[in-house]
């Protein structure tokens, strides 16, 4: 046994083994045996948590790639540089990771470019996510392949791609308003089975809406948990502009958090539906858009104009899980809620195993990226470049 | 071409409407390209703007 | 539940009287389904839970054998849905006067949900009304089983890596070939339950029906304008298709006529963000070079003016020292006048030297 080897096991590594064993497990069962060996799903509820939870959040969370470089890049906000590599990092891991949880959900996973080369059905708002999800994954592939080329010290390449910054951005905006609002959209198609408190016209706003402070939130939520572990890979500058990031995006989401709470509201009011609150599905709704829309924005109001840093962490912990709390209502809680209790869907143990599996082998990832490139800080050869 | 559903309207209509996306975005690359081609490099891209 | 009924009902009749089940696209084009499209008319009131139509499905499908046998008459007892190996399902009510049965399978959308929501263009809305399924093509997302109104597609969810939509297809295939005449739930049914044709006729024959037995059915047919209308249609008797466990509440809107809000957005994202994130971009763009060219114009102004003081200063200095100059030179001059004069006076030689 060498010292290395010893070093390599620590707590967290050896968790992350663990559950990187039981993914393995999971995947043989579901590419021999089936969905049906692995999953609760049936003829009723045909999507668990495997899109409620990997596709749908999975894209929301990963928002925090486009609105941080369309601040830095679009809106002139310079002073938020330091903190677009790592969201762009975290929005490519995010989607990369939505098309591998992909691969186990649908049956055949090798069709899945048939929708964009083979025979696209352009009427369905799936075949928009589709298409816009594959074109993305590029963008974000060539937004962050710099500090990989930086790392390898491809220094012609790097220089090349970098000036694509501001068409890539652009074009990453594009596709981040269509996709984020398409996932919304794809259930416009069943109003009869979504509630009325959660289906609306306006789906594909209300998810649009919603992802800006859901990216917002996540890179401050994942700027504090990778403060502790890399200070040490953090510049100066990254240090130095650290605290002024997370004030701005509180901020921003503030008033994003405010302006979907307002949609939200029109949502009922569009349909009049406004008698079901006073159900119980009425307080569950009351009980999310309370307690995780407004609520966070007053919060992080508050922590922006008293510069409450702890308070503003808190809050983003909070926003992210009322982002997820809300794609699970849609997606799952509120849909089929027509249906006797005996044939809801609740996912099983391997369904969760499967996601907790997929969310670590982003962060394993992740790990590895950051304790190599230069994410959380500028390459000595390329500083004059910002 | 007559169409008997609307299903399949929508489906002529959008295929051509996507095909036209395509066009706007390399059109409106195409026309900034041009546009700015006789600019100072340090104008074309935000992160070489300071001298 | 019984206002939101009320008020889509209110909503249909609004949308019926000037729509009827006819789509429109924006500029008043309209559709009204192929034709010839054929259907099937399913009556309530003379079904009596044979499971006859179950079997001939079966047996004309070529589906696989079910664990009890259609004779088996206590399966009823329990509500059934289609699934991967059953294409219809009869399922027993309790109505007021004694039990009530209804057929389920594909109605056949005339604007078919499963078909709009396809990413793949699997489902095909035939001209003989079916809609039918491709599955060389199908990924295997299930958004079509999300969408479906009617809960029928049934997927093959234990099959690893070729599982299969599968759904009734108005036995589209046998029929194109000649092998039957009529769908097989049709041809199996004993007590005429069922009627093929066509659905323009259909709903003819419908309503010459209520019209010949006043009381025995509620006057509506439903699959006339649910969802966009549908190519199979069902008549009941008096307690109503609600007590036949069927939706009341789906409307008369399809899911194409649904979608059409949400897509059309999509091209505008296209069109305007580059040219609104552009703008944005060059405005900030302008914003910085005019702030940084003013900073720089300040830095100038600054140092001209401080230049200036010290021109300013040194000019001074310099008058200064003229001043003196010329004092000096006035005051040697007039030291060496008088020298002169006191030279010239004849005073001794030695004073001479010292003037110099």
């Amino acid at each position: 046994m060498t010292t290395e080897n010893k070093s390599l096991m620590t707590p967290v590594n050896i968790i992350t083994g663990i559950i990187l064993a039981i993914g393995v497990v999971i995947t043989v069962l579901r590419f021999t045996k089936g969905l049906g060996a692995v999953t609760n799903l049936d003829q009723n509820n045909a999507w668990g948590i495997w899109i409620g939870f990997d596709l749908l959040c999975g894209v929301a969370l990963a928002a925090g790639g486009y609105t941080t470089s369309s601040a830095c890049y679009l809106f002139g906000m310079k002073k938020y540089h330091s903190a677009v590599r790592p969201a762009i990092l975290t929005a490519f891991l995010g989607y990369a990771l939505v098309v591998f949880a992909l691969h186990y959900d649908v049956g055949r996973p090798y069709r899945l470019v048939y929708p964009i080369f083979l025979q696209p059905g352009t009427t369905s708002l799936l075949y928009e996510v589709g298409l816009c999800v594959f074109l993305y994954v590029t963008v974000l592939a060539i937004e962050f392949s710099p500090a990989a080329l930086e790392w390898l010290g491809m220094k012609k390449l790097r220089n090349t791609v970098h000036k694509l910054t501001l068409a890539l951005t652009v074009f990453g905006v594009i596709l981040s308003t269509l996709h984020q609002s398409s996932l919304g959209a794809l259930y416009i198609a069943v109003p009869s089975k979504l509630h009325p408190l959660w289906y609306s016209p306006y789906l594909a706003v209300l998810f649009f809406v919603s992802s800006i402070p859901a990216g917002l939130s996540m890179v401050i939520f994942e700027g504090t948990l990778a403060h502790k572990p890399w200070h040490h890979m953090m510049d100066k500058t990254h240090l130095d502009e650290h605290e002024g990031v997370i004030l701005g995006f509180a901020r921003g989401a503030s008033i994003a958090l405010a302006a979907y709470f307002c949609v939200k509201l029109v949502a009922v009011a569009y349909d009049d539906n406004w008698a079901y609150l006073a159900t119980g599905w009425g307080a569950w709704w009351l009980f999310e858009v309370l307690g995780f829309v407004a609520l966070p924005s007053l919060l992080y109001a508050i922590g922006s104009r008293e510069k409450n840093i702890k308070l503003i962490k808190w809050t983003a912990a909070l926003t992210v899980f009322g982002i997820i709390l809300n794609r699970f209502n849609v997606s799952m809680v509120a849909f089929n809620w027509q249906l006797p209790a005996s044939q809801r869907y609740f996912p099983s143990l391997t369904e969760i195993m499967l996601s907790i599996f997929v969310v670590t082998v982003g962060v394993t990832v992740y790990r590895f990226i950051v304790s190599r490139m230069p994410i959380f800080f500028e390459h000595p050869e390329y500083k004059d470049a910002h | 071409m007559e169409y008997h559903v609307y299903h399949d309207f929508m489906m002529h209509t959008k295929s051509i409407t996507y095909i036209l996306m395509g066009l706007f975005v390399v059109g409106f690359w195409g026309i900034w390209a041009f546009m700015t081609s006789r600019d100072e490099e340090i104008h074309k891209f935000p992160e070489h703007d300071k001298e | 539940m019984k206002r939101r009924q009320f008020l889509g009902l209110l909503g249909a009749a609004g949308i019926t009287a000037t729509l009827g089940t006819t789509a429109q696209a924006a500029g008043g084009k309209t559709f009204d389904g192929y034709p010839d499209a054929k259907g099937v008319l399913f009556d309530a009131t003379r079904c009596i839970g044979c499971r006859k139509c179950e079997a001939g499905c079966n047996k004309v499908n070529k589906l696989p054998a079910p664990p009890k046998p259609f004779e088996d008459l206590t399966v009823l007892d329990r509500e059934r849905r289609t699934d991967e190996k059953t294409y219809t399902v009869v399922n027993k009510y309790q109505g007021k006067n004694g039990p009530l049965f209804r057929k389920i399978q594909c109605n056949h959308c005339m604007e078919p949900a499963c078909a709009s929501v396809c990413f793949v263009r699997a489902f095909t809305k035939n001209p003989d009304g079916s809609v039918t399924y491709d599955a060389s093509v199908c990924v295997g997302c299930r958004y079509c089983m999300v969408a479906c109104p009617f809960n029928i597609p049934a997927y093959e969810y234990n099959d690893p890596l070729t599982p299969r939509v599968m759904k009734c297809t108005m036995c589209h295939d046998q029929i194109k070939k000649g092998e039957i005449d009529a769908p097989g739930c049709v041809g199996a049914c004993p007590k005429e339950a069922l009627t093929y044709g066509r659905r323009e006729d259909l709903l003819e024959v419908a309503r010459e029906r209520m019209r010949k037995n006043p009381g025995r059915y509620v006057k509506h047919i439903y699959g006339e304008k649910e969802m966009g209308g549908t190519n199979w249609l069902y008549l009941a008797g008096q307690d109503g298709f609600g007590a036949l466990g069927m939706r009341e509440d789906l409307g008369t809107k399809s899911v194409p006529e649904l979608s059409a809000g949400p897509l059309s957005v999509v091209p505008m994202v296209a069109a305007l963000w580059p040219a609104l994130l552009g703008g944005v971009w060059a405005m900030n763009k302008r914003k910085e070079k005019v702030a940084e060219e003013e900073t720089k114009a300040a830095v100038k102004a600054a140092k001209a003016a401080t230049k200036a003081e010290a021109d300013a200063k040194l000019a001074k200095a310099m008058e200064g020292a003229e001043r003196d100059k010329a004092q000096a030179i006035e005051r040697e001059v007039k030291r060496a006048l008088e020298e002169a004069a006191a030279a010239a006076k004849g005073d001794d030689a030695g004073k001479d030297g010292e003037g110099a």
